[in-house]
């Protein structure tokens, strides 16, 4: 379908703004994967034995802990309005070629769904490498401390 | 039995609400646009030739009254009845042209055809035919901005007749171009209506444009004036 030529050449013609959602979006999936194994890691620790548990609590590391993922949260929250933000400037700055395919007989549903193509692409692209990095880098010091 | 005609407007009216305020675009205008017709509207700014075009073209809804094209009331339609009607049945001008910017001349005459359940072969033997017809057939994979303005309206024209609409509707398509470039523009929708009995509908402010249509019709504060009629002043 002819959406997914202008949803490309879009991108290539502003390569700036598409690489700003690519990398907000990104940062906020690795915010969000770092965070969930960290979460899931520390599930496991609980297991292993009482005296690593209490080691874990007493530690001056555990109020770091928890300021660290209300950091990451709080991040992960303002990486998304930046990429929303970008992207909603994309949408803005073509409004009148929206309207131009409206008239042509273009659907509502249609041109909704090759934005959201267009934003899912980039996430795909600014997503998956740093979530796949992240998750390595996790599992594998994971795997180092037990 | 005589035939009905393509465009049939009865008592239309159209109310914007700006805030608190009521603004009425059309009142109560009546008009019937037979078939082969080139009409041109007409008249100062802000006298509801545009809205006008919109509730024909079904881009906009008449806030009472009735618009039958072809027999069909397209008020009555619902918003995706109206889409795919539209693509069928009108071809759009616009001042601005607005061509898809990242899309060749031939995309952007092929883009209505997508919607069409044409073959690849057959929209490509349309898309020649349309820009044979312009005479663009060697700008096929120029992009818009490596056209001049006069030949980007000749290119909408040609994305307009691609489907080959029984209506063509062009809002200023002289608006945003220079003296030769809309005299070709003029002369190209002359032709269509003369050789290919399409039907026209054109907005315009400049009086040149206006000369190359078969009849003209004056828009004055929201009325339509009766045939013949100037507004005064």
């Amino acid at each position: 379908m002819r959406y997914w030529t202008i949803i490309w050449r879009n991108v290539a013609r502003n390569p700036r703004r598409a690489l700003l959602t690519a990398v907000s979006i990104g940062f906020s999936l690795f915010l969000i994967v770092m965070e969930q194994i960290a979460a899931d890691r520390r599930l496991r620790l609980e297991a292993f034995s009482e005296r690593g548990y209490y080691e874990a609590q007493t530690a001056a590391g555990s109020g770091l802990r928890v300021l660290a993922s209300i950091l990451t949260v709080f991040m992960g929250i303002g990486a998304c309005f930046a990429a929303m933000n970008t992207m909603y400037a994309a949408v803005a700055g073509r409004a009148r070629e929206i309207g131009t395919l409206r008239a042509l007989g273009f659907s509502r549903a249609g041109i909704l769904a090759s934005f959201m193509a267009e934003a899912v692409l980039l996430a795909l692209i600014g997503g998956w490498f740093p979530a796949r990095d992240a998750a390595r880098k996790t599992i594998v010091d994971a795997l180092r401390s037990s | 039995m005589t035939e009905p005609a393509l465009v049939r407007i009865t008592n239309l009216s159209r109310i914007f609400q700006r805030d608190n305020e009521k603004v009425v675009a059309l009142a109560d205008c009546s008009l019937e646009i037979q078939r082969g017709a080139f009409l041109a509207l007409m008249g100062p700014s802000g006298s509801g030739k545009t809205t006008l075009l919109n509730i024909i073209a079904g881009l906009d809804r008449p806030t009472s009254g009735d618009v039958e094209i072809e027999g069909v009331n397209i008020a009555a339609m619902s918003d995706r009845e109206l889409t795919r009607w539209r693509n069928q049945n009108i071809g759009f001008v616009f001042q601005s042209f607005n061509l898809i910017p990242v899309l060749t001349a031939f995309e952007n005459v092929e883009l209505p055809l997508l919607l069409t359940g044409l073959s690849k072969q057959e929209r490509r033997a349309q898309v020649e035919t349309a820009m044979r017809l312009v005479g663009l057939e060697d700008r096929m994979s120029h992009l818009p901005r490596q056209l001049s303005g006069g030949q980007e309206q000749r290119v909408a024209i040609a994305r307009a007749i691609g489907t080959d609409p029984s209506l063509i509707l062009a809002d200023e398509p002289t608006g945003d171009l220079d003296a030769r470039s809309a005299e070709d523009v003029m002369n190209l929708l002359a032709r269509l209506n003369a050789d290919f009995g399409k039907s026209i509908v054109m907005v315009t402010h400049d009086p040149r444009a206006a000369h190359h249509a078969a009849g003209i019709r004056y828009l004055d504060k929201g009325l339509l004036l009766p045939e013949g009629e100037e507004p005064a002043g």
